[in-house]
């Protein structure tokens, strides 16, 4: 099973550059796509998008199944475009229903932002180990502390969090298991059976959630650790020439963009 | 009517570049109503061959059969449920997957999802907490305000509440006291002798397997490497953490004082030297 955005080694530039360097080119990315409105710049962005996600290799199996969790939605939003746009030249009649050009056009317009977006976070997770990711949301956050933001605190709690989600998900498996012994049919069971699983899994994983987060907590006190006292990181990151080169690439991505959008 | 695992292999992750051969070709059969251990080291496949045992997982290729159940790759899915019953397993730390407010609505849990009836439901809960040694005012406390020992003995008697002809425990043991690892042992004798019960358990415990246990199989990376009665199995395999009462009896042979291989205790060690001297 694949899981959405899950981390994927392999060695290529969008892997090897350093996390602050993705995350500030997913910023500036998402607004061009949000500052965007003609079909023209979306088509150039989304050829962009595409050749990144080649570039990483994460093409091939995960991102087909996230586009796959998009298709409900998207007819769903058809649907209800077709019905409440009416703006446009008619395009063609089903029925009594008249479809006009702006629906049509609409609906085109959030699907393609929906894969814009989808794609790009999913790029960004799907490139960067989770503890480099929160080690470059600390380092970006950094001159927040001069208002008084507990940088250090968030940071932890993200790296926290991130961490234990592959050990809440080893736990999941297992409580499932143990109360499949117990007659529980997970996969193919009546709706009510279903339910009565449902309690019996997330009882004990809270239980073993509030547990796990004591031990961590007494853990990390008895070896002294302090969120007010400077700390120094075992990994050190490092922006080289790529990250500014791949900088210079977005920068003159979005430039375009705005530039089709507003000046052409 | 017997329980056998024919040439299974089990493959976790088999469509990614992380698969990984947890049981390779596995060939063992498993004498009813006798208590069998499932040795070995961390990482073996114990507890992977053990979930087999009750279809939590189908083997990759290969069958298990149980009676008349015939467990392969292709098993359909509604033909699992009765094999889950006729099966109990008790997983490791199974004090963590009890949930309910109650120590009998939790032991009811299982029955009621076989579709049993509020009457049957209690008898079945009382039967299975005499069984685990909890008595009656236990009923209506909390799941969460008992000891570890305690839990464990309500998650055991979830699973007997089920009345399974076979019961499957993956350490049993494990962070219990030296008092509470005999109690385990002796609840599943008493199971064993006297309640009709196969009985088969994954640990690492060596001296209890020696004490208590009938047969054994030994198992290394994925295989089955050795399989046999526990008297014939510790007196001739020399590759294993021997148990302190075989260790024992070799010091004293070292003195030249010769214990039978009957002798599995320290009390029926102490028992054979009185005799012997009497004689």
């Amino acid at each position: 099973m694949t899981v959405l955005g899950k981390y994927t080694h392999y060695n290529t530039l969008l892997h090897r550059l350093d996390p602050r360097t993705k995350l500030l080119s997913l910023i500036i990315m998402v607004v061009a796509i949000l500052a965007t409105t003609k079909l023209s710049v979306y088509l150039f962005l989304i050829v962009i998008v595409f050749i990144a996600l080649i570039t990483a290799k994460i093409f091939r199996n995960s991102i087909i199944n996230i586009y796959k969790s998009l298709v409900f939605m998207g007819l769903m939003l058809l649907v209800f475009n077709v019905v409440l746009i009416k703006t446009g030249t008619v395009l063609f009649v089903i029925g009594n229903i008249s479809v006009h050009q702006n629906a049509i056009m609409q609906t085109v317009f959030v699907w393609m932002r929906l894969i814009m977006l989808l794609s790009l976070s999913t790029l960004l997770t799907a490139t960067t180990k989770p503890l480099d990711l929160s080690l470059g949301l600390e380092k970006s956050m950094e001159p927040l502390k001069k208002w008084h933001v507990p940088v250090n605190e968030i940071a932890l709690i993200i790296s926290i969090s991130l961490r234990f989600i592959p050990v809440f998900a080893t736990e999941a498996q297992k409580i499932m298991k143990a109360q499949t012994a117990r007659g529980i049919d997970f996969e193919k069971g009546k709706l009510n059976e279903k339910m009565r699983g449902i309690v019996a899994l997330l009882v004990p994983l809270f239980v073993s959630a509030f547990q796990k987060a004591t031990d961590l907590a007494n853990a990390m006190e008895v070896r002294g650790y302090s969120t007010t006292k400077p700390r120094t990181k075992y990994r050190v990151l490092k922006m080289n020439k790529n990250d500014f080169a791949f900088l210079m690439l977005v920068l003159l991505i979005f430039i375009t963009a705005l530039v089709l959008q507003y000046a052409l | 009517m017997s329980i056998s695992i024919n040439h299974v292999s089990y493959v976790y992750d088999s469509e990614t570049e992380l698969k990984w051969k947890a049981l390779d070709d596995i060939n063992v059969a498993i004498t009813k109503f006798k208590m069998t251990a499932i040795i070995g080291k961390t990482g073996c496949g114990k507890t992977t061959l053990m979930q087999h045992l009750n279809a939590l997982l189908k083997p990759t290729s290969g069958e298990v059969i149980i009676d008349d159940f015939v467990l392969t790759k292709t098993s359909k899915h509604h033909t699992l449920k009765p094999l889950r019953k006729k099966v109990g397993l008790v997983f490791q730390f199974s004090e963590s997957q009890l949930f309910e407010e109650t120590v009998f609505k939790d032991i009811a849990f299982g029955p009621k999802n076989y579709g049993a009836t509020d009457e049957e439901t209690a008898i079945k809960v009382h039967q299975a907490m005499q069984l685990v040694g909890l008595d009656e005012s236990y009923i209506h406390r909390s799941c969460f305000q008992l000891s570890g020992g305690e839990k464990r003995r309500v998650a055991i008697a979830g699973i007997l509440a089920l009345d399974p002809e076979i019961l499957i425990l993956d350490e049993p043991t494990a962070g219990l006291d030296p008092q509470g690892s005999i109690e385990m042992m002796q609840l599943l004798l008493n199971l064993k002798n006297h309640h009709n019960k196969t009985i088969i358990v994954v640990t690492h415990d060596n001296d209890l397997v020696y004490t208590y246990f009938d047969d054994v199989i030994l198992m290394d990376q994925g295989k089955v490497i050795a399989q046999n009665n526990v008297l014939d199995f510790f007196e001739d395999n020399q590759a294993v953490v021997l148990p302190q009462v075989i260790q024992f009896k070799q010091l004293l042979l070292k003195k030249g004082v010769h214990i039978s291989k009957y002798a599995r205790t320290i009390k029926e060690v102490l028992e054979e030297i009185k005799n012997d001297r009497i004689r």
